[in-house]
């Protein structure tokens, strides 16, 4: 498998750690009056789409950064890879 | 005066090592500092760097080098920069801060084990363990990339066509080591 | 078909005139070799099959060497032991699998087709109790009517218990095919990575076509072919390409190919699978003789990542089921022409073609050129094109019957008639080798032009050219090879060359869908390597496996080394005729990787033994070793574990040594592993907020505190301390075990969770090699060797400081006064440089102290006797309240796991708490695993209280202690309980106490 890293081009997914789902990233906000309904639900509830999807993985043995990988978990195809955080160094 | 001292050990301490076509070269004169900037950093840390070296910013997955005085400055992911040149003293934070001013700063010099690859044979030797693709149009002179082989996480610099920089974790410095000699053995 | 001038090649006679002595020799041994042909200019090779001394040339194949010398029986049949001969002449081979290599280089179950011969080589037949020709199990053929299909699971069904110690056993001895040495490989085997633009697999002419064209447009490209010769079927057929003989065109183009630094050329490289995202695996063949390979890997596991792959992988001839069909002699039509044509071996004198298409006329064709002799061409077609006067042909005919038990020595006609003959070719069509079209879940489509699957949709970077195709045909197999090239030269935006496709006439084919003798009442194979018949596939379908899959797995049909590449279609067609359905509606197996085998050791690669893994070594490793430490692994790090002193025997002698002198004076312990993640920005301090459950903004400059992390479902993740040494400046501390887990949960809250949070994170575990120093004199240690002008008195470097130092005149350091033994204690830390130094310094600067150095057992006692939580209670299982660290959790904030760990489930007064325990009876050592449950009570689940997670002797109170958690146990102080072992069989009455053995007050620690 290859992710094609949006700064460096493909790399082999040996470099990359899996996390989830990347609804993991909406952490609810803990002062919620249904707090803590919400972080049940955002612990452990998952959709599971038969195409499309998005999840978190860390390019660990790379540039350290957390990727957003839109992936067809039927085909395996991945559509999207995208940098969760924002960086000002666009590595440009 | 303190009675006591502390002398500097190599990681490895095996100098050079030659093969058909391929030379291990132990790397121990270096400082390593890497540097982390806050958005806001970003314009003046550039201008600080074009002042004191003469450099623009690499690219992420790339190295320049300073004509003033041969310093490396290495990205390998965003809003952080390797400094690497000729060690000076044990305080080289304390020196690159006072070249460049803002950022935050951290000794890495300790990290790694630093060997040189070179040679004929120097590709042969690391498509054995290395998964990124090394030829000369995707990896260019002066690239620079972290991956892992046989477990480690490796940072690789291209000096040219056929030398390289892999710097290793000092703590299994010996155990790269050994896979560098072993992919040697295994191409001949 | 191609008009050749006949090659004035003879069968050499046995009793033939006088000849030099050293051909005399050769003909003597070489008896199938034909007598004139290009191998007869290469060297002769000495090779042995069943201890007999034979002779063969560079350039042959185990398989064709064995033939050129009359080796016509090689093996016995899996399951009834019949004699089995050669029947292919590649891959695809269902019998001659033999043994090769001894001793320990013994490497059994290999098509002796795709050996390549050379000197030294030793071979044996296996599958056969006492001699290949007198094979005791061969009675199991005269109980076939009890072996079909299905018959283990049947008969071996009862008296259960006789399974395992009979049944299993027996099956296997008499089942197995070769066997192992029961050695370790002492062969070695690596791995490597390659990149192309394109990757062309097959070396054929579709594939050498497609790389031509690839390559002269400057593509990097690699073609990889599993043979040692590039060419494919050329090299096995007399065709012509641009004028000149196949075998010749395929010669040229590799060293045209060879000549451009843009194309890798991969012989004896078997593709065998094709993986996600265009990877594919490639297994590289370097050495064939042990004796050759100094050291130097066997075996190269290729991992290919391309950007497009052309499959040139051609086809394979499959059989006709008949009566008897299995006989030595009896081969694939087209693998007669091989023999013949590429190593000028005929294996037979009295050669019978029984064919459903014009492919095997070309077999009688060729031979018939080199004057070998055609005894009769029997075809199940009723209207032929073709003719030829001099060989008698059968139209509308089959065989139903063959006689001869280690040689085929007739055929019985369906007419009725009995032929003489030696040798029998069989030609029942050619099948496209789509399997690796299939590996991602391609679905072959059936093609009715040529009776046979074609790759169905492919992923976008997968082209398929030639024969695999289903372009049976030379002129559009080449075409296609050229075609499918420039397609991938576009779409990799490069500029195709002005080179025209080779050029070659398409040969007749004319299949027809003819499977099997239906007028056969002998036992007609169908899977030659599982003894698989007509039969067995019928009782199968009756008994109700009608799923191909099912029938697969119920009858064997297409398992084993050759994956049925010659009976699958043959199979699938019989169980089609058997369910009234079409062959492409009964569908097919699912094909996956490895298209060829791939050896176990080849997966391994370098990873055997000590390099199964890398090895982390402490900065004070090497003086550890000189103080004799015994080591111990703590994931990836060697730790020292004690230091034994001489005439210590016992490692509690030298673990409670170090332990006593380390409370009475000082002791050294490298503690180097734990990770340390250097964390600056101006928003370091709200960042440790949110991933510790207390609060380190407030913390002052200089100072240390103990955090506490937590998962967000509220279990604790790892704890450790975090230095300020700057308002924006933290080094944080995590276990040895979580160092990259914590590094990595961070990365994630700090990219995922806060992002606009200011904060930047870098590892410094390698970076500080630190030392603890702790006991009473830890403090007059340090002063011995840190730089005049810092004071670390208790007054000035208070419990929990932090300070940036130096020592040892100008050596840069850290300093941090904390204590996980319980006693005045230090760590410090220096540039890793420096590591091995230190450790020797502060030994010597110690020896006034009487300094010892302790090891992880001592560091592990201690914590137990200050009763620290370490890894047996940091699970994963356990929460901040069962620690009794919820006073830890800060109110006044949100972090990570705040809001999950206060369900109610986890805050009920009945949770387990982490408390002390000592046994009753002093004498008696604790068992760490043991469950607690109260007096009286039974000891089942039901009364399970907690458990034992730590115990240690404690030498400061000389008897065994222990860490557990159980049930409201902070309430339960002085309560004695049973600590049961029912495993070990212990049960030992315990008393409840606080986990601080020692110093409960902590006024060591601030002394």
């Amino acid at each position: 498998m290859v992710i094609n890293h949006p700064l460096l081009g493909p790399r082999d997914a040996s470099e990359f750690v899996y996390l989830g789902d990347a609804s993991l990233m909406d952490r609810p906000n803990w002062l919620d009056k249904d707090a803590g309904q919400k972080f049940y639900k955002y612990q452990y509830l998952r959709d599971n789409p038969h195409l499309e999807h998005k999840e978190l993985w860390f390019h660990e043995q790379g540039d350290r950064s957390w990727l957003i990988v839109t992936r067809n978990i039927s085909t395996h195809e991945i559509l999207t890879v995208e940098l969760a955080k924002k960086f000002f160094d666009k590595g440009v | 005066m303190n009675n006591f001292n502390l002398v500097a050990e190599p990681p490895l301490g095996f100098n050079q090592k030659k093969f058909k076509n391929l030379i291990l070269f132990e790397e121990l004169e270096f400082s390593l500092i890497s540097v982390s900037l806050s958005d806001n950093h970003y314009t003046l840390f550039k201008k600080n760097i074009f002042k004191s070296f003469k450099l623009d910013l690499p690219k992420v997955g790339s190295t320049k080098i300073s004509t003033v005085d041969n310093t490396k400055i290495i990205a390998l992911q965003p809003n952080q920069y390797l400094f690497m040149y000729k060690r000076i003293s044990d305080f080289p934070v304390d020196e690159i801060k006072s070249n460049v001013g803002i950022g935050y700063y951290s000794d890495q010099s300790d990290s790694w084990s630093i060997i040189k690859i070179s040679g004929e044979n120097t590709i042969p030797a690391l498509e054995r363990i290395c998964p990124i693709d090394l030829s000369i149009e995707k990896f260019k002179i002066d690239g620079a990339s972290r991956t892992q082989m046989e477990h480690l996480s490796v940072i690789l610099i291209r000096i040219a066509v056929n030398e390289f920089i892999l710097m290793s974790p000092r703590s299994s410095s010996h155990s790269f080591y050994h896979i560098l000699t072993q992919s040697a053995q295994n191409i001949l | 078909m191609n008009k050749l001038n006949p090659i004035e090649d003879n069968i050499i006679q046995k009793n033939q005139s006088k000849q030099t002595p050293a051909k005399l020799e050769l003909n003597n041994h070489q008896i199938n070799r034909l007598k004139s042909g290009k191998i007869l200019n290469n060297k002769k090779i000495s090779f042995k099959f069943n201890e007999e001394k034979l002779q063969g040339y560079e350039g042959d194949t185990l398989s064709s060497a064995l033939l050129a010398n009359n080796k016509i029986v090689v093996g016995r049949s899996f399951k009834y032991h019949r004699p089995r001969g050669i029947f292919s002449a590649g891959t695809e081979e269902p019998n001659a699998l033999l043994e090769i290599g001894k001793n320990e280089y013994q490497e059994p179950n290999v098509k002796a087709t795709t050996i390549k011969l050379f000197e030294g080589l030793e071979s044996r037949s296996q599958n056969h109790l006492g001699s290949l020709n007198f094979d005791l199990l061969a009675i199991n053929d005269f109980l076939h009517p009890f072996l079909s299909a299905g018959f283990y699971y049947k008969t071996f069904m009862w008296p259960k218990s006789f399974w395992e110690k009979f049944y299993e056993p027996a099956i296997r001895r008499a089942a197995g095919l070769g066997s192992l040495s029961g050695m370790p490989d002492p062969s070695t085997y690596d791995k490597g990575f390659l990149h192309c633009d394109v990757l062309i697999v097959g070396g054929g002419p579709a594939g050498l076509s497609a790389a031509l064209e690839a390559g002269r447009a400057n593509l990097k490209v690699i073609i990889a072919d599993d043979d040692f010769l590039f060419g494919g079927r050329l090299n096995s057929e007399n065709f012509i390409i641009d004028d000149q003989i196949g075998s010749e065109w395929s010669k040229k183009s590799v060293e045209e190919l060879s000549n451009m630094s843009n194309v890798r050329i991969m012989p004896r490289t078997s593709i065998y699978g094709s993986f996600d995202h265009g990877i594919f695996g490639g297994l590289e063949i370097k050495y064939d003789n042990y004796i050759d390979q100094i050291g130097k890997p066997r075996q190269i596991l290729w991992k290919i990542y391309t950007k497009f792959a052309i499959i040139c992988t051609g086809s394979t001839e499959r059989s006709i089921a008949f009566g008897n069909n299995d006989r030595p002699g009896i081969m694939l039509s087209g693998a007669i022409r091989s023999y013949v044509n590429r190593w000028s071996v005929c294996p037979g004198k009295n050669v019978v073609i029984f064919t459903n298409n014009d492919d095997g006329w070309r077999t009688a064709q060729d031979l018939k050129n080199k004057n070998i002799n055609i005894k009769a061409i029997i075809d199940s077609r009723k209207n032929i094109n073709l003719n030829d006067k001099e060989i008698p042909i059968f139209k509308n005919t089959s065989i139903i019957d063959t006689s001869g038990r280690k040689q085929i020595s007739s055929v019985t006609l369906s007419s009725g008639e009995v032929l003489k003959c030696d040798c029998l070719g069989v030609s029942g069509g050619w099948n496209p080798n789509v399997h690796l079209t299939c590996h991602q879940r391609g679905k072959p489509i059936w093609e009715k032009s040529i009776n046979a699957f074609i790759p169905g949709k492919t992923p976008s970077n997968m082209l398929v050219a030639g024969t695999a195709a289903g372009l049976l045909q030379l002129g559009e197999n080449l075409k296609s090879g050229h075609t499918k090239a420039q397609q991938v030269i576009l779409s990799l935006g490069f500029k195709c060359s002005s080179s025209t496709p080779p050029k070659a006439e398409n040969e007749s084919a004319n299949n027809s869908s003819f499977w099997h003798v239906g007028a056969s009442k002998k036992r007609s194979w169908v899977d030659l390597q599982n003894d698989v018949t007509t039969k067995d596939i019928k009782i199968s379908y009756e008994e109700g496996f009608r799923s191909v899959e099912h029938l697969k797995r119920y009858s064997t049909l297409g398992m084993a080394t050759d994956q049925g590449k010659t009976s699958n279609i043959l199979g699938l067609a019989v169980l089609a005729e058997y369910s009234g359905k079409s062959i492409p509606d009964t569908g097919t197996t699912i094909f996956r990787p490895p298209y060829n085998p791939v050896p176990i050791g080849a997966f391994a690669g370098r990873s055997r033994g000590k390099e199964f893994k890398p090895v982390r070594l402490t900065p004070s490793h090497k003086e550890a070793e000189n103080l004799s430490a015994t080591f111990v692994e703590a994931g990836l790090w060697l730790r020292a574990q004690w230091y034994p002193l001489k005439g210590e025997t016992h490692w509690r002698e030298s673990v409670d040594r170090e332990v006593i002198q380390t409370r009475k004076s000082v002791g050294v312990c490298d503690v180097t592993t734990l990770g340390k993640i250097d964390i600056q920005g101006q928003d370091a301090a709200e960042f440790l907020d949110c991933v510790y459950t207390n609060g380190f903004s407030k913390l002052d400059v200089g100072k240390v505190r103990y955090g506490l992390m937590l998962r967000e479902d509220g279990m604790v993740m790892d704890d450790g301390t975090t230095a300020r040494f700057d308002l924006n400046h933290f080094v944080m501390t995590t276990t040895t075990a979580n160092a990259v887990n914590v590094f990595r949960h961070l990365e994630f809250c700090r990219q995922c969770l806060y992002p606009n949070l200011d904060v930047h994170l870098i590892s410094a575990t390698e970076q500080w090699a630190q030392f603890a120093v702790a006991g009473p004199n830890s403090r007059k240690l340090l002063e011995k060797i840190i730089d005049k002008e810092y004071d670390i008195s208790n007054l000035n470097f208070p419990y929990m400081g932090c300070k940036k130092i130096t020592v040892c005149n100008n050596i840069p350091a850290r300093l941090f006064r904390i204590s996980f033994s319980g006693e005045l204690a230090y760590e410090i830390a220096v540039p890793s440089r420096y590591g091995n130094s230190m450790f020797k310094v502060l030994m010597d600067a110690g020896s006034e102290f009487n300094v010892v150095a302790y090891g992880t057992e001592a560091l592990g006692v201690m914590r137990i006797e200050k009763g620290h939580a370490a890894g047996n209670e940091l699970n994963g299982q356990t929460t901040a309240q069962n620690l009794g660290l919820e006073k830890m959790m800060s109110k006044k904030k949100d972090f990570v796991g705040n809001i999950l760990a206060k369900r109610s489930e986890l805050n009920k007064e009945s949770i387990v708490k982490l408390v002390g325990f000592k046994p009753v009876n002093k004498e008696i050592e604790l068992k760490a695993g043991a469950h607690f449950i109260s007096l009286g009570k039974e000891t089942c689940t039901k009364n399970d209280e907690g458990w034992m997670s730590s115990v240690a002797f404690s030498p400061s109170l000389n008897h065994s202690i222990g860490l557990g958690f159980i049930k409201n146990g902070n309430n339960r102080i002085g309560e004695i309980v049973n600590a049961v072992d029912p495993l070990r069989k212990s049960n030992v009455e315990v008393e409840i106490v606080s986990p601080h053995f020692l110093d409960p007050e902590g006024e060591r620690l601030r002394e």
